[in-house]
């Protein structure tokens, strides 16, 4: 009776398992979502997933790809890494054709081999470079990665801002150091070097002793890479020191996450960005118009890139004319996809043979707390040539 | 004859490990990987369960016992040393590093040995990050090797989860084994009185310190199977949070009962999968579950069967009261 | 050197708001040994609160303060303590911690689910205008922070010092046997402090909302320093509360400047294993007894 009670549970527990990945139907394509709804990344991981959803109800109203229609469904890693590697074990089950997610890096990179053991191609919206450099050709990034980030990020500061002295700020974690390691590599190959290069921390409130370090080195620019809050929080304690020195920014700084709760500190704040709810391509401003009459707030850069995503596969499956992920795969890799071909990708983008992108991106200034786009950005490479696939 | 308490006690764990042998072959590899991860954590947790539910000294810091585990078979498996030489590299630094803490555990009592561990546990976890050549820093170690035998290799999902099952089963039938010598006597009864035993000729400095030795070996043991099952590792999954988890995990499955840690680690590792249409509120479920816990179930869910096994007997016998230590 | 200065002075402000979490956790555990992991949060609920009333409901501030102290003493004070530490205090130390860690999580994930997991702007109190005095800039907000930190940690010395509910929480706290056969109602001064603590964490968060900014996590990092305030500056003086808050703040800073920004958050630490390991009462502590 006792091993009874021990076992009731873990039948129960089987049970409902089994019922709930029982085989559906084969009349529609499954497109899992796998993002991050609580813990830490809850609201990276819902823009992400609204996003993807609004694309396949817009696909799905206008009679699908190539006359399938797609079903989409939420998967919580809880932004742990070992319970994305479960959950990603779990939705493969079901033999998706592809899959939505992850958003996190850390979780992303333990998630990753799986999908490419089963064969499903993955779109993340991971944007830490070393997801590109782990040799797997099953993953496919919605944004470009830092290498490419930081390559016109360190142009744009030199030869349009022309700064002098730059200092860099950033916080201590995969994506901050791998910022800060292309940062100073692009910077190197200038014959520069950062004046100042000072780590912080997640959740720290007060950024003195990174403040009085800038001010000390007499940098003309500083290079503000920190998560949404601590930016704000940097920017605030920057107005109130009085310092002069200019805040440049990738992403991050001009995030609407950052503006929101920095209030009118960070007005003046230039960031190189991918993507922005304030873009003036016309093609982005319809989905963010969309997007907040579904779901009643302004997409972030999360959101373009799940969006993106979605249409970076409808694009390759039209391209390949059929439903077979090897071809898929193949076909998203270096390669050139414009929006004439499919309206969805918002802008023309390169995938490189590391499934990372190349893509058009925009110089934001915050003015009256808003990100304002004062210049597009060209792709870094080019021009590539757009291949077949079938 | 009646059997004694641990006797049934083997009885059910010979089954469960039947049960457990038997099963995988009809399950997908989802389910598989989740019965390993549940196999790991139940480690972690009995190590956890012997240092605070037994012999009741607060650890926080077991994800960095844990640490000490997987980066040593992550990183020796760099260099291509064979998986259990890694594995008992790290076991020995955890043991060791449960020494070193064993030593503040003597001088200070409940909270502040908590703070000292929840301070160990950050430290480790700056170390981890910020010794980049050694440990990859925060991007971490990926493609960590499952161990090999010469031509026979554990790679295959299948056959590392029987390779963890066997790991299991020693450390459950160490703990088995301690438990019910003199050791286990030892702490339960300091557990319940620390002067008491004390005046009755408990060594309290030994036995404190072996608790938390063999509780932090317990971890690494748990952190080496880890690593390879997960394939990739960075210092974010040693954090304090980790090992608030474990804690959880402990208490909810039953502190101080040997059946705790694998209800509590099946428990934590599935729930999430059942409460699937929840999205969103397993945290939200299990804090709360904690909490009511603590203020009606003290003895974790493992306390509910002792209510239905007690109704259920028609004698009470003075053994089974709730106040004497097991 | 003026950097060295600006430091401190950032050091001190930010210690007055650890030192202001840390007191309510000194006068918990000195009344009725309880240690609230979930401290942070207590000072998280509070700020939310803050922004309901006064950002949400354009409540007047003066408004806005007297009801988040007063929803925060009715839940966190007379809640927590009637619902939850009576019945765990009979347990013992252990159940309480953990019930305590439960409820950390608890309010921490409550609050990301139901209400943003985004951080939510929250107006300045002072004026946030740099002040020059010499090459050190200042804002009123750093002055004000440690000016408000000061008067409360003396409003309650004096309270403490000079009132016969002060003196009652002081007799519980050497001795709670002997004050209980005194004729004191020790469980209904432990509600009292309890409540007190709330108030406290209330004020607290109407100081740090402003530079912490609210949301729901920042409570981790602010009850982590409380306790190490606590626990370094004297486990069971108000006092305690108010050095191991200043010191934990300048250290920090100073540490970061100057040795290294990547191990940040370990030397407070250093200095809290010290503490424990050679004067485990605290700097200003007393030694327990036996009670």
């Amino acid at each position: 009776m006792r091993r009874g009670r021990s076992v009731q549970p873990l039948l129960a527990a089987l049970l409902t398992l089994l019922a709930v990945t029982s085989a559906s139907p084969q009349s529609v394509i499954k497109l899992p979502i796998v993002a991050e709804i609580t813990g830490g990344g809850a609201s990276v991981g819902a823009m992400w997933r609204d996003a993807v959803n609004l694309a396949v109800e817009e696909i799905n109203r206008k009679g699908g790809i190539l006359g399938m229609k797609l079903e989409t469904s939420v998967q919580d890693t809880q932004t742990d890494p070992p319970t994305s590697v479960a959950v990603m074990r779990r939705v493969l089950n079901d033999k998706p054709f592809a899959i939505f997610g992850t958003v996190y890096s850390s979780s992303t990179v333990a998630n990753m081999d799986i999908t490419r053991q089963a064969g499903v191609p993955q779109f993340t919206g991971s944007e830490s470079v070393i997801i590109s450099q782990k040799g797997n050709d099953n993953i496919f990034l919605t944004s470009f990665t830092q290498d490419t980030g930081m390559a016109k990020q360190v142009r744009w500061l030199l030869d349009d801002l022309k700064a002098e002295k730059i200092a860099l700020v950033w916080v201590n974690n995969a994506f901050g150091k791998g910022g800060h390691d292309m940062f100073v590599q692009f910077l190197k190959e200038r014959g520069k070097a950062p004046v100042v290069d000072i780590s912080t921390e997640v959740q720290q409130a007060d950024f003195t002793p990174e403040l009085t370090k800038v001010r000390a080195s007499g940098a003309t620019h500083v290079m503000v890479y920190n998560h949404e809050e601590e930016n704000a929080r940097f920017m605030i304690q920057l107005r109130k020191m009085g310092l002069t020195v200019e805040p440049v920014g990738e992403t991050t700084l001009c995030a609407q996450t950052t503006i929101t709760p920095g209030g009118a500190a960070v007005n003046g704040a230039k960031c190189h960005v991918g993507l922005t709810a304030g873009s003036p391509i016309p093609l982005m401003v319809d989905v963010s118009r969309r997007f907040q009459e579904k779901y009643n707030r302004v997409p972030d850069h999360n959101a373009f890139k799940g969006y993106i995503g979605v249409h970076m596969l409808k694009a390759a499956v039209q391209r390949v004319g059929g439903w077979d992920q090897a071809k898929v795969r193949a076909c998203l890799h270096n390669n050139v996809f414009t929006t004439a071909e499919e309206a969805g990708l918002l802008m023309d983008l390169y995938v490189n043979e590391k499934g990372s992108l190349d893509r058009p991106s925009f110089i934001v200034e915050v003015k009256d707390q808003k990100s304002v786009v004062v210049k597009t950005v060209g792709m870094l490479g080019g021009p590539y040539n757009v291949r077949p696939c079938k | 004859m009646p059997l004694g308490r641990w006797a049934l006690r083997g009885l059910a764990l010979a089954a469960a490990l039947a049960l457990c042998v038997v099963l995988p072959s009809t399950l997908d590899q989802y389910k598989l990987y989740v019965m390993s991860l549940t196999l790991v954590y139940a480690i972690l947790a009995i190590g956890l369960n012997l240092t605070l539910g037994y012999a009741g000294q607060i650890s926080l810091c077991h994800a960095a016992f844990m640490a000490f585990g997987s980066y040593a078979v992550a990183i020796l498996g760099q260099h291509g040393v064979p998986f259990e030489i890694g594995l008992v590299i790290g076991v020995t630094l955890a043991f060791g590093w449960g020494l070193v803490l064993g030593f503040p555990a003597l001088k200070v009592k409940h909270h502040y040995l908590a703070m000292v561990t929840l301070g160990f546990n950050i430290i480790v976890f700056l170390v981890l990050r910020n010794w980049e050549s050694l440990t990859g820093g925060s991007f971490g170690i990926s493609n960590v090797a499952r161990p090999a035998w010469g031509s026979l290799s554990f790679k295959s999902d299948r056959a590392y989860y029987f390779y963890i099952l066997a790991w299991a089963a020693v450390v459950v039938a160490s703990a088995y084994w301690i438990l019910t010598s003199r050791w286990g006597r030892a702490f339960r009864a300091i557990r319940e009185n620390e002067m008491r035993a004390e005046v009755v000729g408990v060594s309290l400095m030994n036995y404190k310190l072996m608790a938390f030795a063999v509780g932090a070996a317990y971890a690494g043991m748990g952190g080496a199977l880890f690593a390879p099952l997960l394939g990739y590792i960075d210092p974010g999954a040693y954090t304090l949070d980790r090992s608030i988890q474990f804690l959880m995990m402990v208490v909810l499955g039953g502190l101080g009962r040997f059946e705790g840690p694998f209800i509590g680690a099946l428990v934590v590792t599935v729930l999430p999968e059942v409460l699937r249409g929840s999205e969103g509120l397993y945290l939200i479920i299990y804090a709360l579950a904690v909490i009511l816990m603590m203020l009606f179930m003290p003895k974790g869910l493992v306390g509910l069967w002792d209510l239905a096994w007690r109704s259920s007997r028609s004698v009470i016998s003075p053994s089974t009261s709730s106040a004497s230590p097991r | 050197m003026t950097d060295f200065v600006q430091l401190c002075v950032a050091g001190v402000s930010i210690g007055a708001i650890y030192a202001m979490a840390a007191i309510g956790f000194v006068l918990l555990w000195q009344t009725s040994n309880t240690i609230n992991f979930a401290q942070g949060e207590f000072v998280v609920l509070p700020a939310f609160a803050m922004v309901l009333f006064f950002v949400i409901f354009r409540f007047p501030f003066a408004v806005a303060m007297v009801a988040t102290v007063l929803v925060s003493t009715l839940l966190l004070g007379f809640g927590v303590k009637e619902l939850l530490v009576t019945r765990l205090l009979k347990m013992g130390v252990l159940p309480l911690v953990i019930a305590t860690i439960g409820l950390s999580l608890l309010i921490r994930y409550s609050l990301q689910q139901f209400w943003t997991p985004l951080a939510l702007p929250f107006p300045a109190i002072f004026s946030r205008d740099p002040i020059r005095l010499g090459t050190i800039v200042v804002s009123l907000e750093e002055l004000g922070n440690i000016l408000f930190a000061a008067a409360t940690i003396g409003a309650l010395q004096v309270f403490i010092t000079h009132t016969k509910l002060g003196w009652a929480m002081q007799a519980v706290a050497q001795n709670r046997t002997l004050a209980s056969v005194l004729g004191i109602n020790v469980g209904r001064l432990v509600t009292i402090t309890f409540m007190l603590n709330a108030a406290l964490t209330a004020i607290a968060a109407i100081l740090i909302a402003p530079v912490y900014l609210v949301k729901y996590d920042i409570g981790v990092s602010l009850g982590l320093k409380a306790f190490y305030a606590a626990i370094i500056g004297g486990f069971n003086q108000i006092r305690g509360a108010l050095l191991g808050g200043l010191l934990v703040g300048v250290v920090e800073t100073l540490s970061a400047a100057y040795i290294s920004s990547h191990f940040r958050d370990a030397f407070a630490l250093v200095i809290l294993i010290a503490v424990l390991l050679l004067k485990p009462e605290g700097i200003w502590g007393v030694k327990e007894e036996w009670a």
